[in-house]
């Protein structure tokens, strides 16, 4: 019995203490903002947590970086949409987002706009433009036309193309893929006979250009809306005896795909400057917060990556 | 008797799916899909790592089990004795990648045998394990560029014209051929995954039994995981991709019976070559890889009501010879 007025007590006290220990901790001088990104698996969003970490330490705000542990549509909205809800009952001054599904977020966004923290859209829009403060992130659509317009250059304006596509339904890749389009209508001489998902993954581009270089033997380039895609693609032409014949470019500029640049196994790519992305995304977040008046778009520039500024390309 | 019959009936029925689905694209598309190029791809450099996996799959399965793990597992060892190879510290790297295939699947084992963790739940949760630690180990950082020497294993040819992958699978196909045809373990394998109950009071030692099937499959998770080393030129843990899905697709669409105890390798081979083949055939032909999840769903689906429909004819016929065979001594 005693034990258990013990125990009674202790609860008590704690449920008392920690409300109040939280707020000591803001009082202590910390705002607190929450990025959530896709993952924290891959070298892109690394980058990117990297980057808004550093602005955090800059402006002195704390910075706290979530992601989902599913990165599928569905689960991983699911679960962004926990993230979502945590940070609003702990009561955090902005959220920075970015969506995995660019729709299925809508909802989950509106109870933090209900909750009065304010939104900095990263990377992938939400879908509704009016539900959060300012969006960061590139064109992927300028990034896929620049990429394309070095492939088909590289290529003297003329020959036959396969495009290798990410995930069916990822807005980066039918963007990337749209601005390749852009590209074609200026390129009347170049023509894509073949265009595949191979949903981002290396493993499965090798296979898919693999069996798509047995249909088309005469293929002159190839476009990966994806280093990773690029690199299995690079290996497929390779295990053909064709490297250097067959041109391929990627898109994000990560370091296995620079050193396939020096190798000549990749022609082009493009750096999204991730680092940038997050950096800037919470410099747009202390902006707002600090009151002062934000754009509605901040872009982040791209930059096509080639043999000649594969080394230099990030100073 | 019947038995074997009904069993090599069911494997001429599944050669026969495979060589329709091989007319069927050779008839849609003669220039590139028949061509002597394109089917030593598949078969010897794609298909290579589908069928290795399945080998393991079909072991569980044959043991009454399952193991989702092996992707992941692959994946992990992957990762870890990359490093190694890439160094050229090869024997390190080996060791470092068959200690964590086999210590995996060890573990896999114990949780289902002394545990008693249904084998799917068990091996499902050391997947989450397994690749979880993978990511953190890997941290976002890719591992590129090996050297030739070591991409030999993988893609030279130590007999011509056949790539190195291709001969240890054959190898290994040969090994767990004899394993399982030919020897006492492989009996009672047969045995553990027809009647496990029934196998214990016969004095089988079922706990080990199955133990040593996971322990086989870690190390041919590991296997794998070396040889993709040399195909991808990365440790990537992409590379996990749909090989789980895929080599318990083979294992059913080769007619290996999910209740256990009734299959052999050779199914196993005949289903991965289906799967490739369909892959292939769907990306010649231009159609989105995305119907690919369909149509490999949908073949399932029909090789399971095929397998129902051949082993009811097949003991029909049986059934009738019997009685033929019976009725003169009455």
């Amino acid at each position: 019995m005693k034990r258990r007025i013990f125990m009674l007590l202790l609860l008590v006290l704690l449920v008392g203490v920690l409300p109040a220990w939280n707020k000591m901790e803001k009082a202590a001088g910390e705002q607190e903002i929450v990025v959530i990104i896709k993952n924290n698996t891959v070298p892109f969003w690394i980058s990117v947590a990297d980057g808004a970490r550093a602005a955090g330490e800059e402006f002195g705000y704390k910075v706290t970086i979530k992601t989902p542990v599913e990165t599928a549509e569905g689960s991983g909205n699911e679960q962004q949409a926990q993230l979502v809800d945590e940070a609003i009952a702990k009561g955090v001054d902005s959220v920075v987002m970015t969506p995995v599904d660019s729709k299925a977020i809508i909802p989950v966004v509106a109870r933090l706009k209900e909750a009065n923290i304010p939104i900095i859209n990263l990377n992938t829009r939400i879908a509704d433009d009016t539900l959060y403060e300012t969006f960061v992130g590139l064109e992927n659509i300028n990034q896929g036309y620049d990429t394309a317009k070095a492939l088909f250059d590289g290529m003297g304006g003329k020959g036959k193309i396969f495009i290798i596509e990410g995930s069916t339904g990822a807005q980066t890749s039918i963007d990337r893929v749209k601005g390749v389009e852009k590209a074609l209508t200026e390129y009347p001489e170049i023509e894509v006979i073949a265009q595949q998902s191979a949903n981002y993954n290396r493993a499965e581009a090798l296979n898919v250009v693999q069996n798509l270089l047995q249909a088309h033997p005469d293929v002159d380039a190839i476009f990966c809306c994806n280093d990773e895609m690029a690199l299995g693609a690079a290996e497929a032409v390779d295990a053909a005896g064709k490297t250097g014949q067959i041109k391929i470019s990627g898109q994000d500029a990560n370091d296995d795909a620079c050193e396939a640049i020096r190798e000549g196994k990749i022609f082009v790519t493009s750096y999204g400057n991730p680092y940038m992305q997050g950096y800037t995304a919470v410099q747009a977040a202390v902006d707002v917060l600090e009151g002062k008046e934000v754009e509605l778009f901040y872009e982040v520039k791209t930059k096509v990556v080639n043999i000649d500024n594969v080394d230099t390309f990030k100073d | 008797m019947s038995f074997k019959k009904q069993n090599s009936a069911s494997l001429i029925s599944h050669i026969l799916i495979l060589l329709a689905v091989i007319a069927v694209m050779a008839f849609l598309r003669p220039e590139s899909f028949w061509t002597v190029n394109n089917l030593s791809t598949v078969i010897l450099q794609q298909a290579p790592y589908t069928i290795l996996m399945a080998f393991g799959m079909s072991l569980a399965i044959l043991a009454k089990g399952i193991d989702i793990s092996m992707a992941s597992v692959m994946v992990l060892s992957c990762y870890l004795s990359a490093p190694f190879f890439k160094e050229g510290n090869w024997l390190l790297g080996v060791l470092i990648a068959f200690g964590v295939g086999i210590g995996f699947g060890i573990c896999n084992g114990l949780l289902i045998s002394k545990i008693r963790i249904e084998p799917f739940i068990a091996t499902f949760s050391v997947d989450f394990v397994a690749l979880g630690i993978a990511y953190v180990v890997c941290n976002g950082k890719y591992i590129y560029g090996f050297s030739n020497s070591f991409r030999w294993i993988t893609n030279g040819e130590l007999i011509p014209g056949i790539p190195n992958v291709a001969l240890i699978t054959i190898v290994v196909f040969l090994l767990l051929l004899f394993l399982t045809r030919y020897t006492i373990y492989g009996r009672e394998l047969y045995s553990v995954g027809y009647n496990a109950v029934a196998a214990q009071h016969s004095g089988i030692r079922v706990d080990r039994m199955i133990i040593s099937v996971y322990a086989i499959n870690g190390s041919l998770a590991a296997l794998t995981g070396i040889l993709f080393l040399g195909r991808l030129n990365a440790a990537d843990p992409s590379i996990r991709g749909t090989l789980t899905m895929d080599s318990i697709a083979s294992a059913l669409v080769g007619g290996i019976a999910f209740g256990g105890g009734k299959g052999s390798v050779v199914n196993t081979v005949i289903g991965a070559l289906i799967i490739m083949f369909i892959r292939n055939g769907m990306n010649i032909l231009g159609i989105s890889t995305n119907w690919q999840q369909s149509v490999v769903g949908l073949i399932i689906l029909l090789s399971t009501f095929y397998n129902l429909g051949i082993e009811n004819v097949i003991k029909k016929i049986i059934a009738l010879r019997s009685m033929d065979q019976k009725q003169p001594v009455q």
